[in-house]
């Protein structure tokens, strides 16, 4: 694995989709869970690395309080919304639920878009902090 | 108020009575009655409190006072037995809710959808989707142009129609009549466009031609002889003539020429000169006597003037008479018309133009032959006159037939014009109806992929466009899609849970049309057949909904709830619960400003979370809870008041201060003075400090106490105050 966050937490949703894709062998009914599992902590990474102002350092908060931290301290709204409907409809595809059906494969695709979307926003960040 | 507010509770919790009652209350039926059994409608009240029974509903309505709805059952009536009434705050209740004006309104927008309804709506007759959709596009008044334009040109065809029926019984009665106008009628009538102006005549008798036989029969009635006393003038005369010129020339004349002989001779006599009458012996013809007989001879001859005028009287009284006498007039010799008495006549009038030339004879001839004449010519008129009056019987009915087709053709005619400004209006009505129509369905066929596209998902069907076509019995809702790229219709191919989001995603559009005067929506149980994926859809569908409207979802389950919790959606959350003997109690689990308190309290209990970044962020969210239950509290009376929403909103966004908006919540004025407010309770200056300047490290102690003081601070506006 690599040092930094961002390559890491890029590494980790790459994996997520070559497992979705059948890039990677996973049994067919585990396919959805492991490549949500693999997003999830993907956004774990990403959600991490945005920074959110110079003395705000979040590293071990519990993500529900990352996640407002970031909605009330984001300027991108999008990238917010992105990041809250992600982390749901992931945590929900990790566990086990009582009269739920596991998670399709389209609908692990429709979140790990969204984690895509907060991985772009992070790379951009990252680059606007190293030029700063 | 806008704003989604989600009411939850377990199957039989009772909180689709709510939804019904709503129902029940605007529309008078339910959608769940309507398509149940008798035995299952009986029982429909609270079996352990079934008194009393009422409804009481209460709206804001822009530009009136608060308004409530009620309902009410005396006991043991029936369900359709119910009172119902309406009340504007501070006036007289009203009976019934017509004065609500929401009739027509309610059916057109429908701002309540229940889940069966939904289904329903796609599985039902294809001419209710279709009423249910175009019922929105406003297109009544085009569709009653058009039936208004049907009825007439119907009206004004009908004449038309009956012109056929009637020139064919015209015809088929002519053609049994010997008449010959009915030969005439029947050739005018067989054109491709009758002359009317001469049929009217025919038929009134307003042109007769000389050669028919009425004709000829009005004639042999009127014929014309002398009267009478100017026959018996005329025989008189000629006697008294004769007779006189008889006399004259008997006797005067006789006595004349054998005097003027005389008196001539003894003129001659004299010429030898004067003396004594050879005759007598005893005058003298002497110069007295020449000039006496000179005068004598000259009245002599006058007397023989006046006999040659006797005469020529005579003459003339015979040139009279012989006048009296016409020949025989042409129609007497007419055979075809079958009257008896034409031959006796026609010989008396022979016999009487028969004459001789003159005198005694003449006046005998006419003394004689005048009276058969005069009776013949008599008995002949009454015959013709009786044939002409049957012939007229005959032909009156036929007339009148010719008269009904006589009226008829001319009314259509004179519709002609009409008829055809009328059919040009309707197919103008008919294209306008489809542009409009495509025109109006376009943003709602818009708004309907776009929630469509948010609540597929999954689906690999793609809607396209939305059309309504057919017409009567054929109308109905064509929904193109796509499957997988593929051409298909919309219906067929997709699976319940699709149609049923398909239903949504055509009837929220409806519910939130921008001409609805309803700005709320109720929907009961909307997700049922939903999968997860679909319900993070639908709650960006409702989220957006009801940003500018208030949007109640009835929900059995927890999904919903916990879905908005989960992407921190801004939604008021109501549990239902049943708690004993069917006594349904509601409460709130959640409302926006608690959920901002409930971050609030997350990131303080959260040992991770750095303190400066708390005291960063706590703010802002205790400001945002502040504010959002003030703005609650500021409009939800002033809606209740009837102001307008422009208003409401203008003045909430001119307070921009959090201090402001609080006290447009607490006192409705934000120029009043609120540190009355705040003193009184210690928690509220703590709270209202921190949202109005934040949190410095060194100002406030512990965290947790603060965002509880926050909280205390929001339920005493929520409370309403004081």
């Amino acid at each position: 694995m690599s040092e930094s966050p961002l390559a890491r937490a890029r590494e980790l949703l790459a994996l997520a989709w070559a497992t979705l894709d059948r890039d990677i062998y996973v049994v067919d009914r585990r396919r959805s869970r492991a490549a949500a599992l693999l997003g999830r902590r993907a956004l774990e990474e990403l959600i991490a690395v945005i920074p959110l102002g110079d003395d705000v350092d979040l590293g071990s908060a519990n993500m529900r309080s990352k996640l407002i931290c970031l909605r009330e301290l984001s300027t991108e709204p999008a990238v917010t919304a992105a990041a809250t409907v992600a982390w749901a409809g992931l945590s929900n595809a990790c566990h086990h639920h009582a009269y739920e059906l596991t998670p399709t494969v389209a609908e692990v695709r429709r979140l790990l878009d969204e984690v895509s979307t907060v991985e772009k926003h992070a790379q951009r960040a990252a680059v606007f902090n190293v030029v700063r | 108020m806008p704003g989604l507010t989600v009411i939850a509770g377990r199957n039989g919790s009772g909180k689709s009575s709510f939804a019904e009652a709503l129902e029940l209350a605007l529309t008078g039926e339910t959608h769940r009655w309507k398509s149940s059994n008798a035995a299952r409608r009986k029982n429909w009240r609270n079996i352990h409190h079934g008194e009393p029974c009422e409804i009481r509903i209460r709206f804001a309505v822009e530009g009136q006072k608060q308004t409530t709805l009620g309902i009410d059952w005396a006991p043991g009536e029936d369900i359709e037995d119910r009172t119902t009434w309406i009340q504007r705050k501070g006036e007289k209740r009203e009976s019934g809710s017509e004065s609500l004006g929401w009739g027509q309104l309610i059916d057109t927008f429908r701002p309540m959808l229940s889940y069966e309804e939904l289904g329903g709506l796609l599985e039902g007759a294809p001419s209710a989707l279709h009423d249910a959709i175009s019922m929105i596009l406003g297109l009544d008044q085009l569709s009653d142009a058009d039936n208004r334009l049907q009825a007439a040109s119907k009206l004004l065809a009908e004449p038309t129609v009956n012109v056929r029926k009637l020139k064919a019984d015209a015809d088929e009665h002519l053609s049994t009549s010997a008449d010959a106008r009915a030969a005439e009628a029947r050739s005018l009538l067989s054109k491709p466009n009758p002359d009317l102006k001469e049929i009217g005549r025919l038929a009134t008798g307003a042109t007769i031609s000389r050669s028919s036989e009425i004709a000829r029969l009005r004639s042999l009635a009127q014929l014309v002889i002398p009267s009478t006393d100017d026959v018996a003038a005329a025989v008189a005369k000629l006697r008294a003539a004769t007779q006189n010129v008889a006399d004259v020339t008997d006797v005067a004349l006789k006595l004349l020429a054998e005097r003027t002989d005389l008196v001539k001779k003894a003129l001659q006599f004299h010429e030898h000169g004067d003396a004594r009458c050879p005759v007598c012996g005893v005058g003298t013809l002497d110069a007295q006597w020449k000039s006496n007989a000179t005068t004598e001879l000259h009245d002599a001859e006058q007397q023989l003037a006046g006999l040659e005028e006797a005469r020529t009287s005579l003459s003339q009284t015979n040139s009279a008479a012989s006048a009296l006498i016409k020949p025989l007039p042409h129609v007497l010799s007419d055979d075809e018309l079958g009257l008896s008495r034409l031959a006796d006549t026609s010989k008396a009038w022979e016999d009487w133009t028969s004459a001789p030339a003159s005198g005694l004879e003449l006046a005998g001839h006419l003394a004689r032959t005048y009276p058969p004449l005069q009776e013949a010519v008599s008995e002949l008129g009454n015959e013709a006159t009786g044939a002409a009056e049957a012939r007229e019987d005959l032909w009156a009915p036929l007339a009148k037939k010719l008269l009904l087709f006589l009226e008829a053709a001319t009314v259509s005619e004179s519709n002609a014009a009409n008829l055809a400004d009328c059919k040009e209006a309707l197919t103008w009505v008919r294209s306008a109806t489809v542009d409009m129509r495509n025109d109006r369905l376009l943003p709602i066929t818009q708004q309907a992929r776009e929630i469509w596209a948010m609540l597929r998902q999954e689906s690999n069907v793609d809607l396209g466009a939305i059309e309504l076509t057919g017409s009567k019995n054929q109308r109905r809702v064509e929904l193109l899609a796509q499957v997988d790229g593929e051409d298909a219709g919309a219906l067929s191919v997709m699976s319940q849970g699709e149609l049923h989001a398909l239903a949504l995603a055509l009837f929220l559009p409806r519910a939130a049309h921008k001409d609805s005067p309803f700005r709320f929506i109720v929907l009961d149980d909307p997700i049922q057949a939903m999968d997860p994926a679909k319900v993070d859809g639908f709650v960006k569908v409702l989220e957006s909904l009801a940003k500018d409207r208030q949007v109640i979802v009835l929900s059995h389950d927890d999904r919903l709830p916990a879905t908005l919790r989960q992407l921190a959606v801004q939604a008021r959350i109501l549990q239902v619960d049943r708690v004993t003997e069917s006594k349904v109690s509601v409460h709130n689990a959640d409302n926006p400003a608690q959920l901002y308190l409930s971050d609030a309290f997350a990131l303080v209990k959260d040992d991770g979370v750095p303190d400066e970044v708390c005291r960063k962020v706590l703010p802002g969210l205790i400001r945002m809870a502040i504010e959002q239950a003030a703005f609650e509290s500021y409009s939800k009376r002033h809606f209740a008041a009837g102001r307008s929403r422009a208003e409401v909103e203008d003045e909430w966004s001119e307070a921009k201060k959090t201090r402001a908006r609080v006290t447009l919540a607490i006192h409705g004025d934000s120029t009043k003075d609120l540190e009355g407010w705040i003193t009184t309770r210690p928690y509220r200056r703590t709270a209202m400090g921190v949202a109005a300047s934040g949190m410095h490290a060194d100002a406030f102690g512990d965290l947790a106490r603060i965002v509880r003081d926050a909280e205390d601070t929001v339920n005493d506006i929520q409370a309403g105050g004081s």
